[in-house]
């Protein structure tokens, strides 16, 4: 099949759906809800990072000690 | 980000609407479903925008980033193809075709069902990109590109052929 025969149906299909608005509101919900949500989210998985690397290294330690 | 980056980044998604709603609309079964994933396209976008260098072409970088949320989404999902006789499709109204042109709906309903990284394959192939820049954007080497442009041409030749014999 030829795709180029397609190219020209792409452009409009483009320009049809460039005619469908995307509101200021949606694109600013969309970035905001993350904005809040992201300092929270990065806190907590360093907690979380940062517990399992000192678990690890005690256990290393021990381990190490009890040899 | 400040207020600033805010507004641009605004302006620049709503001078390349016709592109995230094109996308989020190839990949999606429903208008719902179209809305939830150019929510995600958006915020990849957000968080990629302070990435963007501004020596490759907006456009270009929002075909990057957004195709590759889309496969992602649909890889998570394990979905994004039509498996059900096309008869069927259009019952369920899984299409939400636009305009009436007979190449515009072999556009949407061939691509339809196509996995969701050879839609991305082809989508950019129509949009001009030659395979080494395909390969580039979509993280799969050239050849990957090409055995993927040949197997699709026949799969939508097929496509094609059930959708001109299919009464609709």
């Amino acid at each position: 099949m030829n795709l180029n025969r397609l190219k020209p149906s792409w452009d409009q299909f483009k320009v049809i759906n460039g005619l469908m608005d995307i509101e200021e509101s949606e694109i600013l919900t969309s970035i905001e809800a993350e904005s809040k949500n992201n300092p929270l989210k990065f806190i907590s998985k360093r907690i979380v990072l940062n517990a399992f690397a000192y678990s690890l290294l005690i256990l290393a330690l021990g381990g190490g000690c009890s040899i | 980000m400040g207020p600033d980056s805010k507004i641009l980044f605004v302006a620049l998604i709503r001078q390349n609407q016709g592109i995230v709603n094109s996308l989020c609309r190839l990949y999606a079964n429903s208008n719902e479903e179209m809305k939830d994933y150019r929510q995600d396209v958006l915020l990849s976008l957000w968080k990629a925008f302070p990435n963007f260098k501004e020596e490759s072409k907006i456009s270009t970088w929002i075909y990057r980033v957004a195709l590759n949320t889309l496969i992602s989404i649909l890889r998570k999902k394990n979905q994004g193809i039509l498996t059900e006789p096309l008869s069927e499709a259009f019952e369920k109204n899984h299409f939400q075709n636009i305009g009436s042109d007979d190449d515009l709906l072999v556009l949407q309903q061939a691509i339809g069902f196509l996995k969701p990284m050879d839609k991305a394959v082809v989508i950019l192939y129509l949009e001009g990109y030659d395979n080494r820049e395909i390969s580039k954007m979509l993280s799969i080497s050239e050849t990957n590109v090409s055995t993927k442009m040949n197997r699709i041409k026949i799969q939508l030749k097929k496509t094609v052929k059930s959708l001109q014999n299919e009464p609709q």
